[in-house]
């Protein structure tokens, strides 16, 4: 499944929409903060993307099983 | 007749239960004991938020009058041990280390796993500290028992800190990024997170649904492995006899090592100490291959994904409804639930695909090179400074709660059961730890190559945190008032 992996940057919209749906339940919170958040964030979906999921099971019911589980 | 508190802290889970049925100490003189080591411990560590010493003793009275009138609940009977502070016991409040909290009511009923182990007869001393709803690494204020500047790690680190110090011989922890694992290589002790869903997790305070799983820290691996058996069998663990490890040795032993990803970014001292472990287990005989895994990062990316999104999701409640509550969440965890509402359905739902793949993966890495276990390192580093919690002597600036989840997270992914136990000593007598994971429903086979590992790396036969041996005083325990 592995794939060399390309890395992302958040865009400032994308961390204008994670500080807005922030502050609506913490005023508080900073835009500092959020943007490191949204980068944790940014880079683990740019190491998934790195992944070929054509092969993957679309079920998302996991079992921790290694045993062959019919498909649905 | 009765031990020294020092030496009869100092003995495993079974080596008391031996003495118990011989009549050489009771449960009594071990909880009184314990009750000591908490008292003379605490001030430094930190590892309890509530100690009921009324209650342990009774309890201890209880199993000493079982056991005296021929009923055996088999192996943890009358063995004091703790419980981190997102599980419910009855009559005490969950606060799971979060202010937000503090006017919790008692539970009134136990935990699935609490229950077992009461009903295995073991003494519930009280509760251990915890990293805030079990989101982290750190478990302030509990520090390490090896320096005490240093932190514990988390989020079960007050169970960690207190198994180390002999405050308790047991423990339960919850893992759903590493929070059994990694306290448990910080503090030089042994923690077992099994496979997802093996165990319940009714009465545990949730941190991600689809990840958490619950488990027992305890010193060795046999005593891990006592705990594991009464938790799997709601408390019945069969006898102590029942439970002997079979006689199997090294050279039946084959290792996968899977050195790109879990060998990265490590402190050197680490590199050499769990390669100088593994060259150990070589030279005694066990067969070690190389079993590269391509997908680690990913498996680690796609665990880390569905945390954040779920932990989110368990709080939004609060936030949306109590915000006054909310407001008292510490700071970490507030921006973790308040920024976590912008992560896409569409992202959770591909990391949530993603992990069948990435079970599928490693399953296939057993197969293939045909290994019994894959060994890697628990943590990057040993325990940092809790002045400073970033890790920068890796080759990679990263902040603790990253670097530490690094090389447990991808397990969390596959859902296999995996043991963590102490390998050696650094320069600063700081513990490393390495991971053994193994095959889900093959748990026995795993306990007993971990077992075999332990003997071979021999770290439990000559290393004890220096706190351990201050308060080594080598006298009788004294009464608890």
């Amino acid at each position: 499944m592995a794939m060399e992996p390309k890395l992302f940057e958040a865009s400032p919209e994308e961390v204008q929409s994670f500080l807005i749906r922030a502050r609506q339940v913490d005023p508080r919170c900073e835009e500092a903060a959020v943007r490191g958040y949204v980068r944790e964030i940014v880079d683990a979906e740019a190491v998934l993307d790195a992944v070929n999921l054509r092969l993957a099971p679309l079920s998302v019911v996991f079992s921790a099983s290694w045993e062959v589980e019919p498909s649905q | 007749m009765m031990s020294s508190g020092g030496a009869l802290l100092s003995s495993s889970i079974r080596e008391i239960g031996v003495g118990y049925r011989a009549r050489s100490w009771s449960p009594v003189d071990v909880t009184r004991a314990v009750l000591s080591r908490i008292e003379i411990t605490e001030p430094s560590l930190h590892a309890w938020v509530r100690v009921d010493s009324e209650r342990a003793l009774a309890s201890a009275a209880k199993a000493e009058r079982e056991i005296e009138a021929g009923t055996d609940r088999g192996p943890l009977h009358g063995i004091p041990v703790g419980i981190k502070d997102i599980f419910d016991v009855a009559g005490w409040p969950t606060r799971c280390g979060s202010a937000s909290l503090d006017d919790a009511p008692p539970a009134v009923a136990n935990s699935q796993s609490v229950q077992a182990l009461i009903d295995g007869g073991a003494t519930i001393l009280g509760k251990t500290t915890t990293q805030e709803f079990a989101a982290g690494t750190i478990s302030p204020p509990a520090r390490n028992p090896w320096h005490p500047q240093r932190i514990p790690g988390g989020s079960s680190g007050g169970s960690a800190a207190a198994v180390a110090v002999g405050a308790c011989f047991g423990a339960m922890g919850s893992d759903t990024g590493g929070s059994i694992r990694i306290p448990a290589a910080a503090c030089g002790v042994t923690g077992f997170k099994p496979a997802f869903g093996q165990l319940g997790v009714d009465g545990v305070f949730p941190l991600s649904w689809s990840l958490d799983t619950i488990g027992p820290i305890a010193r060795t691996v046999d005593d891990t492995r006592l705990m594991w058996s009464a938790l799997r069998n709601r408390g019945s663990a069969g006898p102590l006899e029942d439970l002997d490890g079979a006689a199997v040795d090294l050279r039946h032993l084959r290792i996968g090592v899977s050195r790109a990803y879990f060998f990265d970014a490590l402190q050197p001292e680490v590199r050499s100490s769990v390669c100088g472990a593994i060259d150990k287990l070589s030279a005694l005989g066990a067969t070690v291959v190389d079993a590269p895994w391509p997908d680690a990062a990913a498996a680690r990316a796609c665990a880390f994904l569905i945390n954040r999104v779920e932990t989110a999701a368990v709080h939004e409640p609060v936030a949306v409804e109590e915000p006054d509550r909310f407001a008292r969440y510490g700071a970490d965890l507030r921006l973790r639930v308040a920024a976590g509402r912008g992560i896409s359905a569409t992202l959770y739902l591909k990391a949530m695909r993603a992990r069948a793949g990435f079970k599928d993966s490693i399953a296939r890495l057993f197969a293939e090179h045909q290994i019994d276990i894959l060994l890697v390192p628990s943590l990057p580093t040993t325990a940092i400074s809790a002045d400073r919690l970033v890790v920068t002597d890796t080759g990679v600036d990263e902040s603790v709660g990253v670097a530490w989840t690094r090389l447990t997270m991808p397990f969390n992914a596959t859902g296999q059961p995996v043991i963590a136990l102490p390998c050696s000593l650094d320069r600063d007598h700081l513990p490393i730890g390495i991971q053994l994971a193994g095959i889900p429903g093959q748990e026995r086979a795993l306990f007993e190559a971990a077992a075999l590992v332990e003997g071979a790396l021999a770290f439990h036969t000559t290393n004890e945190p220096p706190v351990r041996s201050v308060t080594s005083n080598g006298g009788h325990p004294k009464a608890d008032s």
